[in-house]
Formats: C-alpha cells, structure tokens, sequence
C-alpha cells in the first residue's frame, strides 16, 4: 500500500513539474482582455493632453530602451530630464530582441512601460497589437515643421503620428578623397551629380586598377545591416522588400528588379571588387578601401583614421534614380501609460527630449543627423560645405526610402540578414530571394500582417 | 639495419601523432587564448588584430580597463550573483527531482508505468522553444514573475535528466530494496539512505548537465526577468551587442568572467565530466 501511495505521490509530483509545459487558460483570458482596453483612442489621447498642462509633477515614468552606442548618453539625458520636470524616470536598457520579447510579453505580465525609444522599425507591431498611444493631438506643429521629411515618415503610422524622434540616420558611401583621386575617379559634387550605373562600375574597375585591392567595403562582417544600407540600391534599381500596397513580399523581394540589385551585390564579391573573407570592421580605416557603404555611426572613427580624407559621396544612380536610406531611433508613449494616467508626464519627457539641447547632446555622441533643422544649422558639420551636409541635402530633398514600415519586419530582418549572408558565401540571389520571399508570407499571412 | 630503419619510422610516426594532437589542442584552446588576450586589448586594437595571428599574441597597450568597466560600468557581480542563485537552485532541484521519478520509475512497479516512461521518451523530443510561451503564461498566472523561483523551477522537471536516472535505477539491483523492505525501511528511507548515496555518478552527470544548461540559458531568463533586479550573466552578455556599436573589449572581459565558474567545475569534476558525457551520449 505504501508503495502505491509513494508511486502515486511521485507520478503527481512529475505531472505538476511538468504542467509548467502546458497552456494557461487564465492567462489567455488575461490577454484577451488587455487587448480590448489597450485600443488606440485618439479622443482619450486628446482629453489627456488638455489636462496634461503641468500636474506631473512627482510622478513615476518607467522607460524600456533598445541599448546601443547612446545608452550612457540617454542615462545623462533622463537624469537631466528628471530634475527639470521634477518627475522619477526609471530607464532600463535591454538588447533589441530582450525588449521585443519584454514588449510582446508586457501585457500578459501586466508590466508595461510608459515609454519606448526603440528602432522605428519595430513600433508597427506594437502598434497593431495596441501598445502604442496616438500622438496626434499632443505634438505640435512647431516640431513638426522642423523637422526632416523623412523624420515625419518614420513618425508616421497609418496615417497617425505614433512617435518622435531626436535624430535619423544618415546613408552615403564614405570615400577615401585621395584614392578617388589617384584613380582618376570623378567625386560627385552632391546627390543630383551622383554617378550612373556605368559610371560606378568604371571608378570600381579605376580604383581597382589603380592599386586598391579590394575598393569597395560593404560591412561584410555583418550582413544584417545590409538590409538598411542595401535598400537604397535596391529602390534605384526598381526594386522593393515588399509590395507596399498589400504588405506582402512575393513578387517583389523575389521580382526582377530586386534580384537584379542583389545579383549586383553579388558580382562586387565575384568580379574582385569586395573581399567576401573580410571579417574584420576596419577595412576602410586601414586603407583597404576606397568606398564604404556605412551608416553614420562610423564618422568619428573614419574621420580620425582619414582625417581631411574623408569625404561623403552619394550611392549611386543605378537606373531608377539616387536614394539614400532613412530611419532610426524613435520614441513612443505606451497605451499602458494613457490608462495609468501618466500621459501627461510621459509627454512632457518627450517634449523634453527633442528640445534642441537634448538633440546636440545625444547627436554628439552618436554621430547621427539631428532629427530638426534647426539644430543641424547649429552644426557647422550640417551646414553647406561641411563634411556631413550630403546627409543633410538628402533627407531635406525626400529621396530617402524607408524600409517597410510593417508588423512583419523583424521576420523580414531575419530573413534578409541569412539571405545577404548565404549570397556573400556564393549563394544564387534568385534562389535565396524566392525561397525568403515564400517563407516570410507564410508567417505575414499567419499573423494577419498583410494590408487589408 | 631493419631495426634502427623500423624504430626511425616508429619516431617519425610518433612525431607526427603529437604534431597533430598538437594542431587538435591548438584549435581548442585557440578560442579561449583569443579571449582572454583580446579581453586585455583597448577596442581600436582589438578591431585591428580581429582577424589575424596577432589576436591571438598578447601585445601591445595590455591594461585591465576592460574587466574594470565590466565590474563597475556593467555591474557583473550583480548578475553573476543572480546567475549563481539560479544555478543553485536549479541544479539542487533537477538533481534531486528527477532521481525521485527515475527511482520511482526504476524500482517500483505499479499500474501505468509503461505509458509514464513513453510518454517522458516523447516529451525529450520537444523543443523547449516550442512551449515556452505557454510555460511563461502559467509562470505568469503563478505569480512567478521576475523571480529567482520563476527563473529556476519551470524547467527542473526534465525528460532527459529522468530517463538518465530510470535507467540508473532500472540497473541496479532489487535485492538491495528488498533487504531494506524486510529490516522494515521505508521507501523514503530507501530512497534517501540507500538510493541516493549509491548514484553519485549519475547525480554528478545530471549536475553538471543541469549547470550548464542553466548557466548558458538566454530565452528563458528573457522572458522572466521584467526589469534589471533577476537579470542573468548571458542576458547581461547579449545587452552589449547592438547593430551599431559593440565594444569588444568590454564583451571579451565579461565573457572571461562568466567562463571561469564553467572551468573550475570543469577542472574539479574533469573525470565525472567525461564519464557523464559518454554515459549520456551528449555534450553540454
């Protein structure tokens, strides 16, 4: 008998240990109805804002932040914040999947935060799933104007205003001035002057000729970020990641014109004008290069390696215009904060932060383009002959592309980063993009990402 | 003749035997000679000497500013101790647990045994990722969240570690429990008093395997932890990559930080460590 009791009570003990296995109806429920009481309200957005003159003061805001090269930069910035308002900022840094998970977790935990600065990219799906308050009625028209069309854009949610900015990315080749020159190269005087397809091929083919081994460096270290600098090269050859319209992928990230952009990509690797084995960050600063297709974020290190060197040359025309490519950090109030009443505070941080001062001071650090004008005009780096102003002409001009603004982009961003890998190890571009394209719809029409 | 030519060749042959044990050592302690040294580099030099012999040679502007940034910027102890905590637990309970199945399974018969044991043999064939949003849901429900408690237990109960112990149990002999049974023992005391003292072999194998697999663990301590206070060493690591900027040094100090517990145990348990990867067919 006491057999079956010990036998009995150690086969319940296995079955509670492994219950942890199973699913929570509670749970379940739980999200159900956070769901339903987390819908974006722009009346209750607007009601908030008009109580939210002063009446802050003391209360508690808890930040999550995607860490990066501007989390010590952000602590200083919300310490300052904190005693300017007279309001508690908790900000906690986590890495960009930590806080996708704690995101899409948060109302299931019932932890969610009253702010986000977070890749642009990411917002949409929080969005859809009703995260993210409206700002509509609490920005004003004086940030608005100033700032950068394509900061608006990567504001701009299904028609809403969702969040604000304090810098976008900028996007051009870095180039070595005297390898151009030494190889006869013409240097573009802005984008309107940028070279042709032929054009480029031939300063690759002069550079290459002139000495430089390997003339072009691309970040082959790390094909993830290809998504972003590749995208202007994909828009000018006529191609997309994703039919806008519909929110799908077939037909565009595998049609023609993509393709044709990636075979490109592929033929610097083969005709010897990149170097497929480089794993190192370096390459440019070294002199290996002569052009590096970087974002911002390399201009301290470049400039200190190249000094007067250092030049910015707009991406090529390579049949369907000059592109650059944009978006970058942004900042959104939750849903979570509209209904714990901290709105006003909440806003009254992002206000804030996108004060001119807290701008430069964030955009010292991490080199990135002042989100307003009228803090790039403070910046002699911004201003026509510096060094930096082609960022500046770009974004002001509306070439930049936005990559798809969609609930589906960190399976697009997976995607992209095993296809740009697999392509620089020697893979078919046609059959990698086929195969990424029929994979990523799979998922965007699980979830009901694609455009209705 | 022959024999001076014969034992030439068996030298020749030894030499190359030891060129190539050797060449296999190199490439297994490369990796950690790398890190180490890379960890006492400034970053400029660390980005410059990435990817050639020079990572590997300690020169140069050597200094220990990274470990220091690690321990006062990156706060390491904190989510060392937190690591530590969760370890602990985890390997006390996954030790102990699952010996208790494995015995109950191994020794002792009673109705729906055989469907018990298959169904433990299916359960090891499903991906943790598979359930883990619906074990963070029942964590959630139980109020487990942000834990030390949250964090350790939902994983202990194992399929793996409990078929290691049934079959440990199933092999050894039941005149041993009978005897006990006869001097009027009870099955706790079986358990306790005579079961366990005679499986150190098998406690050490699922011990080690139990620390590993939760002091690497990133998904779960993903999820459970809501804020900085239960954060773990791997969730620390990851926080200092980003699409934009890593500073190696500082990666390669906190990484030699947090693979220095992995080889003391190593070094103490070297033998059981062996044993368990044998016995166990897999390696941590």
């Amino acid at each position: 008998m006491k057999k079956k009791i010990f036998a009995g009570l150690l086969s319940a003990m296995m079955v509670v240990s492994l219950a942890a296995c199973g699913s929570s109806e509670t749970g379940a429920t739980a999200t159900e109805s956070k769901s339903e009481t987390t819908a974006n309200t722009a009346d209750g957005t607007a009601a908030a804002a008009t109580d939210a003159q002063g009446g802050y003061e003391g209360k508690e805001v808890k930040v999550w932040i995607s860490s990066g090269a501007e989390d010590d930069i952000y602590r200083e910035m919300f310490d300052k914040i904190e005693g300017d308002l007279n309001i508690t900022i908790t900000d906690e840094y986590y890495s960009k999947d930590e806080l996708d998970n704690k995101m899409q977790t948060s109302s299931i935990a019932g932890d969610m935060p009253d702010a986000v600065v977070a890749d642009y990219l990411l917002i949409p799906k929080y969005y859809e799933a009703g995260l993210v308050a409206n700002l509509d009625d609490y920005v004003t028209d004086e940030l608005m104007d100033d700032y950068l069309p394509s900061v608006v854009s990567e504001c701009t949610y299904n028609d809403h205003i969702i969040s604000v900015a304090q810098f976008d990315s900028g996007l051009a080749f870095w180039a070595n001035k005297s390898m151009l020159e030494n190889a006869g190269v013409r240097i573009p005087a802005d984008y309107k002057d940028a070279w042709d397809k032929a054009e480029f091929e031939d300063a690759l083919k002069k550079l290459k000729d002139s000495g430089v081994e390997w003339p072009i460096y691309v970040r082959q270290n790390k094909p993830s970020t290809e998504y972003y600098t590749w995208m202007p090269f994909v828009a000018s050859f006529g191609g997309d990641y994703m039919n806008r319209e519909t929110g799908l992928c077939t037909g565009t990230l595998d049609g023609d014109n993509t393709i044709a952009s990636f075979d490109f990509l592929a033929k610097l690797f083969t005709d010897g004008y990149a170097d497929a084995t480089c794993d190192y960050e370096d390459s440019f600063q070294k002199g290996e290069n002569a052009l590096a297709l970087y974002g911002h974020s390399k201009y301290q290190d470049y400039k200190a390696a190249l000094g007067d060197d250092l030049i910015l040359v707009p991406l090529p025309d390579m049949g369907h215009g000059v592109y650059t490519c944009s978006g970058s950090t942004v900042m959104i109030m939750t849903t979570g904060a509209q209904e714990s009443g901290k709105d006003d505070a909440v806003w009254a941080m992002l206000q804030e932060a996108t004060n001119p001062d807290y701008i430069k001071m964030v955009v010292d650090v991490n080199g990135a383009v002042p989100a307003r004008s009228s803090v790039m005009d403070a910046i002699p780096d911004y201003c026509e002959g510096g060094t930096l102003y082609l960022y500046r002409q770009q974004l002001e001009s509306g070439i930049s592309f936005l990559r798809p603004y969609t609930p589906a982009h960190m399976t697009i961003y997976d995607a992209m980063a095993s296809v740009i890998g697999n392509i620089y190890a020697g893979a078919d571009p046609a059959t990698e993009l086929h195969d990424a394209a029929a994979n990523i719809d799979e998922i965007i029409t699980e979830n009901g990402w694609n455009f209705q | 003749m022959r024999t001076a030519m014969s034992k030439r060749k068996k030298i020749i042959i030894k030499l190359c035997m030891y060129l190539g044990y050797l060449l296999i050592a190199a490439i297994f302690i490369g990796p950690i000679v790398f890190l180490f040294v890379s960890s006492l580099k400034p970053y400029v030099q660390i980005e410059s000497d990435m990817s050639n012999i020079r990572a590997f040679i300690p020169y140069g502007d050597l200094s220990l500013d990274n470990y220091i940034n690690v321990i006062v910027k990156a706060d390491f102890f904190k989510f060392f101790k937190n690591s530590v905590v969760v370890t602990i637990i985890f390997v006390l309970l996954a030790t102990t647990i699952n010996a208790m199945i494995g015995y109950a399974l191994g020794m002792l018969n009673f109705r729906g045994k055989a469907i018990i044991i298959s169904t433990i043999v299916a359960l090891s064939i499903i991906p943790t990722e598979s359930i883990i949003i619906n074990r963070f849901m029942t964590v959630n429900s139980l109020g487990m969240l942000n834990t030390y408690i949250g964090l350790a237990i939902p994983s202990v109960a194992y399929p793996m570690y409990m078929y290691l112990y049934y079959n440990h149990f199933k092999g050894m002999p039941k005149e041993l429990q009978e005897a006990a049974i006869i001097d009027g023992a009870s099955y706790w005391k079986i358990f306790t008093k005579i079961m366990m003292p005679l499986s150190k072999p098998i406690i050490t194998t699922v011990a080690i395997m139990a620390f590993i697999r939760s002091w690497s663990d990133l998904l779960w301590p993903t999820l459970v932890t809501r804020d900085g206070t239960y954060r773990t060493l791997p969730l620390a690591l990851k926080s200092l990559f980003s699409d934009t900027y890593t500073d190696w040094g500082q990666v390669f100090a906190f990484s030699t930080l947090m693979v220095i517990p992995t080889m003391i145990l190593f070094l103490v348990f070297q033998k059981q460590f062996v044993a368990s990867v044998t016995s166990s067919g897999i390696k941590g």
